[in-house]
């Protein structure tokens, strides 16, 4: 494929996340016959940026098949996850899809009683918060709740465009791949941007060690087609729990062609962990026991240490350190001391809203006025008004006593 | 063809000799353990054993599989942090360590160490197996390269490019030194190329570096499948405990990875019941299946079966670190320390909510003083003057200083 320049839209509820619309357009529209018929999916890796301002490192939740509606599944933990998410300053949520159980497809009503309807609403309401706040970035679909061609053909409802809609996120059908661009001092620009790929998955499960192998080369072949290496590749679906480290080599190229060195690349792979326990199908393929829990990962960009003046040309001067933390204890519904302590440090600031109330909810409006004058430089308290279509000018010289 | 046979044997006992029982070096030590490398005088004066020295012998056998050794965390500690160095090869030519000719492995090591210790955490750094290589063997010398080089007298003599368990043994020693003075508490453990010193030679290559080390921070954990104990010391004086298992004998000659891996470490070592698994020396890395990690060593290479091209191994996977919150409950964080929040950043960040919530709270009263004018019944008279007025004077300032109005005066004026 030629090189198609992506083109960014900002979405609704943060600006600060935008999506790609360039190539997800073009390959609908190379394949538009066949895609109405709905029968072929071409299936578009979605690409997106987020821009994160001040943090040098982020705290990102990807929660796969939490499968909400199903048998036993703990959803108190995955209400509290979006607790933790929306109070912690620089933490990001990414549902990678299974998020609804949904009867009718692989999960027969005999295991699940669960209307969807009624999960469908829990679950736009248990996200709400986050999605306000601008802290869920996108949801995708997965086998059970997606729709989409060959791979996610057990129920051909897709679920997750619904609740995507409803709280005006992004959505993808399967792949999604990150650019996070870290506003840091330290490292320019282009370093300081660290590559996220996530998928659901399809198949049947054959080991936990392979599951993390599969989701690994399929998502470096996602994002390779979106010009990135990622560094980090989250996977859903076999409820596996598991990972994978792989090293592979980058070509670095000068401006004028010329290749200069061929570096390592460390690419970690997470097949994410599940809110179900006992799953049936689990037990079936022979999995050990599930260890249902949340993780947050914290990502960061540092110093690689190997890195001299001599292997410039081998070593890159900056590595992906991701600490992987569980949020609960097990057999439990409580934060783990580590996730307390991290939210009790990065917590969001919402006792400053109090005492902002408190000094500047009394003022009267003129002096509010001021205050805001001074904010909108250059504009007037009436322009303010006129333009916000709060008033016409003629109408208040009207209203005069 | 008698004369090449002697010849042969000649050469092998002088290779016996020089090489091989390091009369070379200066301890001499004699590593003759059994009769097959033992010389013929060595053989003749041997005597007969009795049942008690074959019952010291068996005695030996490891078959417990928890270990007596704990490690324990000071009560004014709060994690455990578990660095591993392994996969040393020390001295070997086919897979050596990597970064050890620019020193880039111990800065490495130094990097690992500083980054786990805090005054919160208890800093342990385990050589958990495959630390004495495996060029130590005869086949090995005899297809040792030779190399020439000049000396300072400027005659020329041959060296060969081969290393002893001995010369390994010191090199050990070497790196386990600079690990003890950096302040951590170390533990050795066996592997799969210790087994073999230990088969060949009957020798206990890790409990001699302990004797020989002598420090009370330096531990030896017995075994290659084993369980120990970690424990938290409270301030009441008990302890909390739970259990960390290991298993280090992988001896994985094929380039196998990720589920074969899996696989034939069950096969090879069975089950370890452990709460927490760290599996060393394989040829992969990363977390393989519930609470079992895989962890990365220091060789420059996977392992790679005959004609294959070998491939770069895994790095930067083999700092942990650990809690107990409960009695029999561990939690891992893998990677590198428990993350620190950048205070400077939480400042700024500070900074630019306030300024959120100042927007937030003005635009409040303003819309609540706008509202108010549409809805008479609820508004505070006050505001609604004050706003009044306010507007009013702005408007007419603007009219007085609108061009038309300029006219007029200029009109007027004239």
């Amino acid at each position: 494929m030629n090189y198609l320049k992506p083109n960014f839209v900002e979405t609704k509820n943060n600006k600060n996340i935008l999506i790609d619309t360039a190539h997800q357009d073009r390959a609908y529209k190379q394949t538009e016959k066949l895609i109405k018929s709905r029968a072929y999916d071409p299936e578009p890796a979605r690409l997106m940026k987020v821009r994160v301002p001040i943090f040098s490192s982020i705290a990102l939740v990807v929660s796969a098949c939490s499968h909400t509606g199903g048998s036993g599944v703990n959803d108190i933990r995955g209400e509290k996850a979006v607790e933790w998410v929306n109070q912690t300053s620089n933490a990001y949520f990414i549902d990678a899809g299974d998020s609804l159980d949904v009867i009718g497809g692989v999960t027969k009503g005999t295991h699940s009683k669960v209307n969807n309807q009624r999960a469908l609403e829990y679950k736009i309401k248990t996200y709400y918060p986050i999605a306000k706040s601008g802290k869920l970035v996108a949801i995708l679909g997965g086998n059970h709740d997606g729709e989409w061609g060959n791979r996610n053909k057990d129920n051909q409802a897709d679920f997750t465009k619904h609740l995507a809609d409803a709280l005006r996120v992004p959505h993808a059908n399967f792949s999604l791949v990150l650019d996070f661009e870290m506003a840091t001092s330290d490292f320019a620009r282009q370093i300081s941007d660290i590559v996220i790929a996530v998928t659901h998955m399809s198949g049947r499960g054959s080991g936990k060690a392979k599951n993390a192998e599969k989701t690994e080369e399929l998502l470096i072949e996602r994002a390779a087609q979106r010009g990135f290496v990622p560094d980090v590749a989250f996977g859903g679906h076999y409820h596996a729990n598991s990972g994978n480290q792989k090293e592979v080599t980058v070509p670095v190229y000068a401006r004028n062609g010329k290749l200069v060195a061929m570096v390592k690349h460390k690419i970690t792979t997470i097949s994410e962990s599940t809110l179900q326990e006992n799953a049936h199908y689990g037990v079936a393929a022979g999995y050990s026991a599930v260890d249902s829990n949340v993780y947050f990962n914290n990502i960061t960009k540092v110093r690689n240490p190997l890195y001299t003046q001599s292997n410039k040309n081998i070593q890159p001067e900056y590595i992906v350190e991701i600490s992987r933390v569980p949020m609960f204890r097990e057999n439990s519904t409580e934060y783990t001391e580590e996730a307390q302590a991290y939210l009790d440090e990065y917590r969001e600031p919402t006792h400053l809203l109090e005492e902002i109330k408190k000094e500047y909810g009394d003022l009267s409006v003129n002096e509010s006025m001021e205050i805001l004058e001074s904010m909108f430089t250059g504009k007037t308290a009436k322009e303010f008004l006129v333009k916000n279509g709060e008033i016409e000018a003629e109408k208040v010289e009207e209203k005069t006593l | 063809m008698s004369g090449k046979k002697n010849q042969s044997a000649k050469k092998s006992q002088a290779v016996i000799d020089k090489f091989y029982r390091e009369s070379g070096a200066e301890d001499n030590v004699n590593f003759t353990n059994t009769v097959n490398w033992a010389t013929s005088e060595e053989v003749e004066n041997l005597r007969k054993p009795t049942n008690e020295d074959r019952y010291e012998a068996i005695s030996k056998k490891i078959t417990e599989q928890i270990s007596d050794v704990e490690i324990v965390i000071p009560k004014e500690k709060d994690r455990l942090n578990l660095v591993f160095r392994n996969s040393l090869n020390l001295r070997d030519m086919g897979n050596p360590m990597f970064g050890e000719e620019d020193k880039s492995n111990r800065k490495q090591l130094i990097s690992d160490i500083n980054n786990a210790d805090n005054e919160n955490n208890h800093v342990c750094l385990v050589y958990a197996g495959d630390l004495i290589g495996t060029e130590w063997e005869l086949k090995h010398l005899r297809n040792a390269q030779i190399i020439k080089h000049p000396t300072e007298n400027g005659k020329k003599i041959a060296k060969a490019l081969f290393f002893s368990l001995n010369e390994r043994k010191k090199a050990l020693i070497r790196d386990v030194k600079f690990a003890l003075n950096s302040g951590v508490e170390v533990y050795l453990m066996n592997g799969n190329q210790e087994h073999k010193a230990n088969k060949y030679f009957k020798i206990d290559i890790l409990q001699e570096v302990v004797d020989e080390i002598n420090s009370d921070k330096l531990h030896y954990i017995k075994g290659v499948n084993t369980v120990i104990n970690v424990a938290k010391q409270l301030n009441n004086g008990r302890k909390r405990y739970a259990t960390i298992g290991f298993q280090t004998n992988n001896s994985i000659s094929k380039a196998q990875a990720g589920q074969q891996v899996v696989s034939a470490v069950k096969r090879n070592s069975g089950i370890n019941e452990g709460k927490v698994v760290f599996v060393t020396n394989t040829n992969t890395a990363g977390k393989k299946d519930t609470n079992t990690y895989f962890v990365s060593g220091q060789a420059t290479f996977k392992n790679t079966s005959r004609g294959h091209a070998p491939k770069v191994s895994i790095k930067q996977y083999n700092t942990f670190s650990l809690s107990i919150p409960k009695a029999g409950e561990i939690t891992v964080i893998q990677g590198a320390n428990m993350p620190q929040a950048n205070k400077f950043e939480k400042l700024v960040y500070e900074e630019f909510v306030k300024t959120q919530y100042i927007e937030q709270v003005i635009d409040e009263n303003v819309t609540r003083a706008i509202r108010a004018l549409t809805k008479p019944e609820r508004f505070v008279e006050n505001d609604f003057v004050k706003t009044l007025q306010y507007v009013k004077s702005r408007s007419k300032k603007e009219e007085t200083d609108s061009p038309e109005n300029k006219e007029e005066k200029e009109i007027t004026k004239n």
